[in-house]
């Protein structure tokens, strides 16, 4: 019946408007946001920094009395607002991957053995695994934050442990699957030894679902982020984030809307279009779509 | 409907419960398009059992499904043909009168009892469930009838066993349980999926023999699916055997068994072990099945067939009638028998 | 002359640890005793709980056996030390059924086949793919096709790219675990084919594990019915066809449907295996056994477990009646045969 497999993968493909096909427009927001972000410091026209209270409170170019000078308008002490998003937008990303990458190293080893070795040492782990994912992930960082202090790093070592544990669960899952089939007994009948086995079989067979959750944990970071700037609890001051000038906008928002709407539009657009894309990299990657 | 007699098999319209006329189902697939079903034309007599005999890829699921027209993918579609139903073109049909037709006159018996049975409802509500939707197809109480029925399949203590749940059940009475869904309507037609492909070889006989027995109680036809020779001779009176989409034999289950003409035939045959004789080496199809997407305009059995002509290739050979008022399509059949040729070449 | 293979009341139970265990223990494989010669074929026959393939699993060592010892050439397996582990190892490979799930398909097919080799010896990459190369050959594929991936192979070639890996390290012995039951029936002539000419080229060893009464016919020396974890009946290929003792072997071979029409089932045995958990008393048949309905039900049948008793030369059959009642009767008759037409 492979034939009707293929047919079936073939009409979700033209239901879904072809998903096997490159999600152009998010890529291209991702790719706009991410080296706009990098090259921050070369590309923003603006010292973000840069305190100007003459000229507070400019609303965006398409007003009366915006200018193309700050496209975006500026906020109440008259910094640039699209260079305080571009800032911005790089210390969300620059927090994220580290987070990612802490996540990783930590969760995938762990769902690993988990799935792996299975009995007492699997529900054991899970246990682990549960408890942390039961956290209110917003409010466990704030308080961590504002009882260790406002760095990079309590925010990286606060949120680590979630993406891990995110990991860690959707790992241990595919491992078990893996750790079941046929090619994994036989690479044990052919004298392989565990390590080779996790390493050389189950791995690679694990690496979609990895790519994709850490994928869209990248946006659910960004929101964490943000959420915590916007309390207050974020990255420490004058840097600017996102959810900063979300919040320093609150008092405006009825009148001079543009200081908290494009850092909101760029948050929205950012997990967006990380969504969009991981969505596809789990189709693309679904092995179901392998036939033919 | 004017009554008709088949010139080769001599049928008349009465005596015929199915007519599949040139049947074409496509489906759509990345790359192409898969002709599944390529113009297949057979008959089912009332109260007979034809077998549909092919290998993956022949088309013969497909070709059932589409009688059935539950085509399983939105992207397979039929495409050309008639199939009649006692008098009535199916293909003609609106979508409400199949739903009068399907499971009260004509039923489908699946391949995996495990899949085919929904585990969170008891045995007693699926297999009364047919019987609710055709209220008219019995008498007197569903539950009296779902009884009778399970006692028919050789369901022990069927009044107590009305509330378990499939997995309550071995594989072997699973299958009954199916067979006896199919039954209860008391259909005309029963079109049967491989209903024995995953069962054990003992368990295999007892459902062939009770649906043997079944059959010829209450008259009804089936349609019967599979890829094993020694089913078809226990259950089928004449059979098809399809290829690439095509049947390109078909006759009397007998004459088949004993004296196939077409080379495919002939090589499926050859290539079975059987209990009993004692070979070297079994005959092999040199070659694989073809790809479904591109097959060439005329056998699709030319890459692998011993005989092969040039015409071969170019044109699909018509139907040359057989004594037993079956055919075979296949150009080399006049110039030598099959087996001869076959037994000349050796195995691949 | 010692036995490639010899396994010695070999038993599995499952979850059979701790007092609690006790009477819930599924009984899996109880006391099952072979041996496998050099070059030879011995097919494990048995329907579904019947115990075969977690028998082909304790083999394989992937499954520790609850008791009983595994001798590959007189040593005991079981309580070997490292080195013999290894070369045991080594010289015990397998096929498996499904063909889709038996090859990593995030690797190549070149790296599936090299893979025994990387773990038991030191070659270099030129060595590697001169191997590989050979191996596909001898399987019946182009050595081009180490670069590609399963998936782009059918299934009838993916199993001969499992057989080009079982032989990498040139084992002694190959258990095949149904290997061709998930293939269509024309490509199973080509694999069934292969494998007997290769184990007339390398005087291979196999272990076929299979239900299908005729493959085991065509390609066993000697035969091991199963039923319900116990052995009922050992024979010579040929002794067993010609002269099965136990019921149940007899039923086995009457309930395969025959290609002859006019030959329609008969004496098919009725109900189930029974609960592993829970077998019968005594002979774990004897509720669907037609010989103890035909007796008028003797008591011994549920009373006690029966041996396996000698009934002929290198022929042991576990029935406190076996011969009895049908020693005439052949249960396989050729006779019963189409005649194919233009076949000598």
């Amino acid at each position: 019946m492979t034939m009707l497999a293929s047919a079936v993968s073939a009409r979700a493909r033209s239901v879904m408007g072809s998903t096997r096909q490159l999600p152009i427009v998010p890529l291209a927001m991702l790719f706009i946001l991410v080296v706009s972000a990098l090259f921050a410091d070369v590309l923003a026209p603006h010292d973000p920094l840069k305190v100007n209270l003459t000229n507070s409170l400019a609303p965006p170019f398409y007003h009366d009395g915006g200018s193309l000078m700050h496209p975006l308008g500026t906020d109440e002490l008259g910094r640039d607002i699209l260079s305080r998003l571009m800032h911005g937008g790089r210390v969300s990303l620059l927090l994220a991957m580290s987070v990612i990458f802490i996540g990783s190293a930590v969760g995938i080893p762990i769902g690993l053995l988990s799935g792996y070795v299975g009995g007492l040492t699997d529900a054991v782990i899970q246990r682990g695994v549960e408890a942390v994912l039961s956290l209110p992930t917003i409010m466990v960082a704030l308080v961590f934050v504002f009882v260790m202090g406002q760095t990079y790093a309590s925010i990286i070592l606060i949120l680590s442990p979630f993406v891990a544990a995110e990991l860690a669960r959707m790992v241990r899952g595919d491992a078990l699957a893996v750790r079941r089939t046929n090619y994994v007994s036989l690479a044990r009948v052919a004298g392989a030894s565990h390590l080779r086995v996790i390493v050389r079989h189950i791995l690679p067979n694990v690496a979609g679902t990895i790519i994709v959750v850490a994928t869209l944990q990248v946006g659910a970071l960004i929101l964490v982020e943000a959420s915590l700037s916007f309390l207050g609890v974020g990255v420490p001051p004058p840097t600017p984030a996102w959810g900063l000038m979300i919040d320093g906008g609150r008092e405006y928002v009825a009148t001079k809307y543009w200081l908290s709407l494009f850092p909101g539009l760029a948050i929205v657009l950012t997990v967006l279009s990380i969504n969009w894309i991981g969505d596809w990299l789990r189709n693309v990657l679904d092995p179901k779509q392998q036939i033919l | 409907m004017t009554q008709r007699t088949d010139a080769l098999t001599h049928e008349t319209d009465a005596d015929v419960i199915l007519r599949v006329e040139d049947l074409e189902t496509h489906i759509e697939v990345s790359g192409g398009v898969v002709k599944a079903v390529n113009g297949v034309s057979f008959t089912i007599r009332r109260g007979e059992t034809v077998g549909l005999v092919g290998e993956s890829g022949s088309g013969k699921t497909m070709t059932l499904m589409s009688i059935m027209r539950l085509l399983p993918v939105a992207a397979a579609r039929i495409v050309g043909g008639s199939i009649w139903f006692d008098g009535r073109n199916l293909l003609a049909e609106p979508e409400s009168a199949m739903r009068d037709l399907r499971g009260a006159r004509i039923a489908l018996i699946m391949q995996d009892a495990l899949t085919a049975l929904n585990p969170v409802l008891s045995v007693g509500d699926q297999v009364g469930e047919p019987l609710r939707y055709h209220p008219d197809r019995h008498q007197g109480s569903t539950r009296d009838r779902v009884i009778e029925v399970l006692e028919s399949v050789r369901i022990p203590n069927p009044e107590a066993r009305l509330d378990q749940y499939p997995h309550q059940f071995s594989g072997g009475m699973r299958q009954r349980v199916l067979a006896a869904m199919a039954l209860g309507p008391a259909p005309d037609l029963i079109l049967a999926d491989e209903p024995t492909t995953a069962l054990d070889v003992t368990i295999q006989a007892q459902f062939l023999t009770l649906m043997r027995r079944l059959q010829r109680e209450t008259g009804t036809s089936a349609l019967w699916v599979t890829h094993d020779l020694g089913v078809v001779a226990q259950t089928c009176d004449r059979v098809n055997v399809m290829y690439a989409g095509r049947i390109v034999e078909r006759g009397d289950v007998r004459r088949i068994l004993r004296e196939p003409k077409h080379p495919y035939t002939l090589a499926l045959m050859e290539s079975v072990p059987k209990l009993g004789e004692k070979r070297e080496r079994l005959y092999q199809i040199a070659g694989q099945p073809p790809d479904l997407r591109k097959l060439p305009p005329g056998c699709a059995f030319y890459d692998r067939c011993p005989l092969r002509m040039d015409i071969c290739r170019e044109e699909f050979p018509p139907a040359t009638p057989l004594p037993d008022g079956g055919a075979v399509h296949c150009w080399a059949v006049s110039k030598e028998t099959p087996a001869a040729a076959v037994a000349s070449k050796g195995p691949a | 002359m010692t036995a490639l293979l010899e396994v010695a009341g070999l038993t599995k139970h499952f979850g059979a640890s701790g007092p609690l265990a006790e009477g819930r223990a599924v009984r899996a494989v109880d006391d099952v005793s072979f041996a496998i010669e050099e070059g030879q074929t011995l097919a494990l026959v048995g329907e579904s709980g019947s115990g075969k393939t977690t028998t082909a699993q304790m083999i394989l060592l992937l499954e520790p056996p609850t008791s009983g010892q595994i001798r590959f050439r007189g040593d005991d397996i079981t309580r070997a030390g490292r080195r013999a582990m290894a070369e045991y190892k080594q010289s015990v490979q397998a096929v498996f059924q499904d063909p889709y799930s038996s090859l990593n398909p995030r690797m190549r097919v070149g790296d599936i086949i090299a893979e025994p080799l990387q773990i038991h010896r030191r070659m270099t990459k030129q060595e590697l793919a001169g191997r590989v190369g050979e191996l596909l050959e001898q399987v019946g594929l182009q050595p081009a096709a180490a670069r590609y991936y399963p998936h782009q192979f059918s299934g009838g070639q993916r199993q001969r790219i499992a057989v080009a890996r079982a032989l990498s390290i040139s084992p002694k012995l190959i258990v095949l675990d149904e290997p061709v039951s998930a293939l269509d029936v024309s490509i199973q002539a080509q694999i069934l084919n292969l494998l007997v000419d290769l184990q007339q080229q390398l005087g291979l060893s196999y272990l076929l594990i299979s239900h299908d009464l005729a493959i085991v016919d065509h390609m066993s020396h000697r035969v091991a019915v199963m039923y319900a974890g116990r052995l009922v009946e050992v024979a010579d290929n040929r002794r067993l066809y010609d002269r099965p003792t136990h019921p149940y072997t007899r039923a086995l071979m009457a309930s395969v449907p025959s290609i002859d029409p006019d030959a329609p089932l008969t004496d098919i045995v009725a109900g189930e295996v029974s609960n592993p958990a829970n077998p019968p008393s005594g002979c774990r048949f004897h509720p669907r056994c037609p010989l103890r309905r035909e007796l008028g039900k003797p008591a011994i049948c549920h009373e006690m477990d029966p041996p396996l008793i000698d009934v002929g030369p290198d022929h042991v059959s576990a029935c406190h009646f076996a011969g009895s009642g049908g020693e005439t009767r052949d249960a396989v008759s050729t006779d019963s045969q189409p005649a194919a037409a233009g076949r000598g």
